[in-house]
């Protein structure tokens, strides 16, 4: 077993043994163990991203020699989405290290929620991506259930419905898809369906059972409600995991499924599923945006805008070009730092002032200084402005689908940031100029490792911007062989 | 050959000027400096002194690095620092080009002397959170110069945005209802405008594959837009559109006269440091430097340009006659000397090009020395409208002579440098069509007749003893000798102004001293234009774009 495959296992099982861990002995603090199981995920992720980078694609097959088996399949963008979710999962530990939720119940879900994400990206089988969603949304439904709300419990089962109904829409569709293909690994799958031809109703139908399955695990308009609720009702860093680093995972397997089974050939062979899917994702980017004017409650505006920006980074994912689909992809990993990082900003300002609203933040900033800093940072990327993250993800989209003549995607990908611009200003403007006139807990009610945490994300927001091109340089040639046609 | 050819004289190779690119870290420091300084004073909050002190000498550091890149500038070397890619295809790149360098430096220049007097503003305003107030200034300011030093689309919108982001918390300052309510709505115009440049740069990148800078045009955009007009025409468009809001070309200037609810500093800075600044300069290099003047005229973008500033010339002085506002009425002055230097890009003729580049450094030391002038007034004698004016200038000669000195720039009188910047601007215009010198020599009278009555009134009226202003709505030729009281003043018939000698006690010296000091510049710049190396500098920028030699 090479170096790769173990790091692959070690990533994935590291968090799944420290939840055992958890359940197993509870003298020692959960906290700890979480902290440690996690800490060593993210090095191994490391690791495993560098040799990803260094010497290009993983594929590796578990099972019996010509009988059942589960194929592995990394590169450097599954290792991406990867990385996200463990330096969101660890960012947050040291948010609710005294905040809470603490105990048993939330972190066993917790540390299963960081192996199921893990599990969907490096997954190269398609029954392997749906055992890990259903894996996913069971943590998910739990560490709903963790919050102090009333009624989350009916929210948690509210969530269970809709995202099991998702995940089997999109079981529907693989299955389909295996009964013409023969096959549920996705490459292989996707030769076969070649052989069968692109335009054939069945390969199509399969494909729209998928793309529908997933598009509700992203909360794309107009299957977001879930979203919204479940962002809502949960506890703050849950919701970051919720907006963060959940629908990015449905992302990442949707673009798995576009590029590996059904590639750029089925795209340009059905231009009407194609142009349908893009700008459904653009009317979500709108929607969503609009959406989030009606909102004064902070984490009801961070729910709408999640919808927004997925449209926004399926949008580029379905341009398909390497320009594009890097943009997409970076967004992607900004997207998740700046909200998982924005929510529990929100998560500080309710602990110390109580407050939700707009009309609660005023005048914030007098006492809170760095809190309203990295509020006003992370709003900056959120909307786009240079040289954020957020701006340059947009910025090779906008330029990718130009280069493909898909001039309305990129009038409304810049557009965006203007109404973008709309809903979070007015609660910069309250933090800022409006009177303070609330209840103030005290410095001492939140810690500076709550604080260094969110202030360290919006500077990551501002360097991820600036080092785009490193990036670039690194997820290269994983988005050549995936917008390239497959050869085997 | 006519006098006018004679000007231009054909230079047989193009762009040698601006080819030699040389590594330095200069233009990088000129911009660090003010973002270094922001560090210290949010560091040294609770020390006024440290906070206080702080941008006047990074303001005199900043004036002293661009200085010294000035000699490279002129001997045709530009000190660049390129900081690697930034997005694919696109560097991180800043350098002192004559056309940046014109920017910077008067940017620099001013804002020693707002360092200075922001100093005497905020005691005599009693403003609050001054280390906002502070840092938010100093982002400005380093932003702007950024956005001069930009040597590409992209590194400019970077620090366009950040210039946004700086001026933001100033429009808004003071926190009321009717401050927060303009604070938003400038936002939304200048990132709407930001966000207008983005998609054009994005099409201009798509169609020339890169977003950098060239005299006469980024190579290989001319021909791609011979053969997509239609992109290149929204590209254009929507970057002029785009930088016209900062630059508050109408209809798109709605928010300046309502900004003026901002701090008088603030309104010297957003009128003549940076901001509008940043607008009109963002349209010279769209013009010059991105699609060049040769591609500018072939889309047809050239003379609707020049119609549409020559209107907000024109409109923007009526208005200005019709404000009783002092500050307003500035805003709308300014309104319409923005669109001075629009027109002379627009024309798209060397020496036009050449008084409108000087024009932003001529009207940038006039505005701020009159806005400066009305801060001292609202300061010592609450006097903020023209029709309080009367008999002011009893109280405050030297701030009064001063106003009576950036009035005169402003209306093109000559030995100040107003006149400088304007006599380029007819004899390049003339080129074009003689409506232009019209436009300008009806909007010089416009000037004289919206400055004039404040002056007048200020110096040779007494509260007991003036027309009711503004002028245009009372009679006409005014109401001499009359003996009623002015019913629109606030002074009664025995709260005369007590007379001061002018030296200089009418204010505190923080307030006075920068008032002087720009009258100054105003004078000198007007009498020795030649020698001040601004004009050298819109001289080398023209002689670039247009590959000729403007004497």
């Amino acid at each position: 077993m090479s170096l790769v495959v173990a790091l692959l296992f070690a990533v994935l099982l590291l968090p799944a043994i420290g939840a055992l861990a958890v359940w197993l002995d509870s003298k020692r603090t959960p906290w700890t163990v979480a902290t440690v199981s996690l800490g060593l995920t993210a090095v191994a992720s490391t690791l495993l991203a560098t040799l990803l980078i260094l010497d290009g694609p993983t594929v590796y097959r578990l099972g019996i020699q010509g009988g059942p088996g589960l194929v592995f399949r990394s590169d450097a963008l599954s290792v991406t989405v990867g990385l996200l979710d463990v330096v969101l999962t660890l960012g947050i530990l040291g948010y609710i290290r005294t905040a809470g939720p603490h105990g048993r119940e939330f972190y066993v879900p917790y540390l299963l929620f960081t192996t199921a994400v893990f599990g969907v990206v490096l997954s190269g089988d398609l029954f392997g991506i749906y055992a890990f969603l259903v894996l996913l949304i069971w943590a998910t439904g739990r560490l709903v259930e963790c919050g102090e709300k009333a009624g989350v419990e009916a929210t948690a089962r509210g969530y269970r419905r809709t995202a099991t109904l998702g995940a089997s829409v999109y079981l529907v569709g693989v299955l389909l898809a295996v009964w013409l293909g023969g096959s549920s690994d996705g490459r292989r799958l996707g030769f076969a369906l070649a052989a069968v031809g692109y335009t054939d109703s069945l390969v199509i139908t399969s494909f729209v059972f998928m793309t529908v399955g997933l598009a509700l695990l992203v909360a794309l308009v107009p299957l977001h409600g879930w979203l919204v609720e479940t962002h809502a009702r949960a506890t703050d860093p849950v919701s970051a995991l919720i907006s963060g680093v959940l629908p990015a995972a449905a992302v990442y397997a949707f673009l798995r499924i576009l590029f590996d089974v059904f590639t750029l050939e089925f795209l340009t062979a059905n231009p009407a599923v194609t142009n349908g899917i893009i700008y459904g994702a653009i009317g979500s980017l709108l929607v969503g945006n609009l959406l989030a004017y009606g909102q004064r409650d902070i984490k009801g505006m961070l729910a709408y805008s999640t919808i927004s920006q997925f449209g926004l980074i399926v949008a580029g994912l379905l341009v398909a070009t390497e320009t594009a689909v890097f943009g997409s992809v970076i967004q992607l990993f900004g997207h998740g730092i700046v909200k998982g990082a924005f929510c529990l900003v929100a998560g500080l300002i309710a602990i110390r002032f109580d407050a939700r609203t707009i009309d609660e933040f005023g005048g914030l900033a007098n006492r809170a200084p760095l809190v309203a800093a990295a509020f006003a940072g992370l709003a900056i990327a959120m909307i786009g402005l240079p040289p954020t993250v957020g701006f340059v993800g947009k910025w090779y989209i906008a330029v990718g689908a130009l280069e493909q003549g898909l001039w309305v995607v990129t009038a409304f990908v810049v557009f965006s940031t203007l109404l973008t611009l709309g809903y979070v200003i007015p609660f910069v403007d309250s933090i800022y100029f409006g009177t303070f006139d609330g209840v103030d807990n005290g410095s001492q009610s939140i810690t500076s490792t709550m604080v260094a945490v969110v202030v360290l994300a919006a500077l990551l927001s501002l360097a991820i911007g600036l080092a785009s091109v490193t990036f670039e340089a690194f997820l290269r040639e994983a988005i050549e062989q995936l917008v390239a046609a497959p050869v085997e | 050959m006519s006098s006018l050819e004679a000007h231009l004289e054909w230079r047989p190779t193009r762009n040698t000027l601006a080819e030699v690119a040389m590594t330095d870290p200069r233009p990088l420091a000129a911009i660090a400096i003010a973002f270094f300084a922001i560090v210290v004073i949010v560091a040294g909050r609770r020390r006024p002194a440290i906070r206080d002190g702080t941008p006047i000498v990074a303001s005199l550091l900043t004036i002293a690095v661009i200085a010294s890149m000035v000699p490279d500038v002129l001997a045709g070397r530009q000190p660049t620092t390129n900081l690697g890619a930034l997005v694919a295809g696109i560097d991180l790149s800043v350098q002192a080009d004559p056309l940046g360098t014109i920017f910077a430096l008067v940017a620099s220049c001013l804002w020693a002397v707002t360092a200075v007097y922001s100093l005497g503003y905020v005691r005599g305003e009693g403003l609050e959170h001054r280390t906002r107030y502070t840092a938010a200034l100093c982002l400005s300011i380093g932003s702007g110069i950024g956005v001069a030093f930009a040597s590409n689309l992209l590194v400019l919108v970077i620090f366009y945005e950040l210039t946004t982001v700086g001026t933001y918390p100033l429009v808004a300052h003071r926190g009321t209802e009717r401050a927060r309510e303009v604070g938003y709505e400038y936002v939304a115009y200048v990132i709407g405008g930001g966000t207008l440049v983005v998609g054009g740069a994005v099409i201009v990148y798509t169609l020339a594959g890169s977003v950098t800078f060239a005299p006469g045009g980024i190579p290989g955009l001319a021909d791609a837009a011979a053969g997509a007009p239609t992109a290149a025409r929204v590209a254009i468009v929507a970057m002029l559109a785009g930088f016209a809001v900062k630059g508050a070309i109408m209809p798109l200037h709605a928010w300046l006269p309502r900004a003026m609810v901002a701090p008088t500093t603030v309104s010297g800075v957003l009128h003549a440091v940076v901001v509008v600044k940043s607008g009109v300069f963002g349209i010279a290099r769209t013009v010059l430097e991105v699609f060049g003047p040769e591609t500018t005229a072939d889309l047809g973008v050239g003379t609707p340009l020049a119609i549409i500033a020559a209107a907000t010339i024109l409109l923007g002085s009526l208005l200005a006659l019709r404000q009783d506002d002092l500050k307003r009425r500035l805003a709308y002055s300014t309104v319409s000397h923005l669109s001075y230097v629009v027109l002379g890009i627009a024309v798209l003729v060397p020496a036009a090009v050449v008084g409108g580049l000087f024009h932003i450094a001529a009207h940038a030391v006039a505005k701020l020395a009159l806005f400066f002038c009305v801060g001292a007034l609202a300061i010592e004698t609450d006097v903020k409208k023209v029709s309080e004016i009367a008999g002011v200038g009893r109280r405050m000669p030297l701030t009064m002579a001063v106003f009576a000195v950036g009035a005169c720039s402003l209306a093109g009188l000559p030995l100040f440098v107003g006149f400088a910047s304007k006599w380029y601007l007819l004899v390049g215009g003339a080129e074009l069509s003689p409506i232009v010198p019209a436009v300008l020599v009806v909007s010089g009278a416009l000037n004289v007749a919206y400055f004039w009555p404040i002056v007048y009134g200020a110096f040779f009226e007494t509260p007991e003893r003036a027309d009711p202003k503004p002028l245009l709505e009372g009679p006409m030729g005014g109401t001499p000798g009359s003996d009623e009281p002015n019913k629109h003043s606030h002074v009664t018939m025995d709260g005369r102004w007590k007379r001061l000698p002018p030296t200089g006690v009418e204010a505190s010296p923080a307030l006075v001293v920068p008032l002087l000091a720009l009258a100054l510049a105003i004078i000198a710049l007007g009498i020795w234009a030649d020698h001040l190396v601004v004009l050298e500098l819109a001289r080398a920028a023209a002689d670039a774009s247009f590959g000729v030699i403007v004497r």
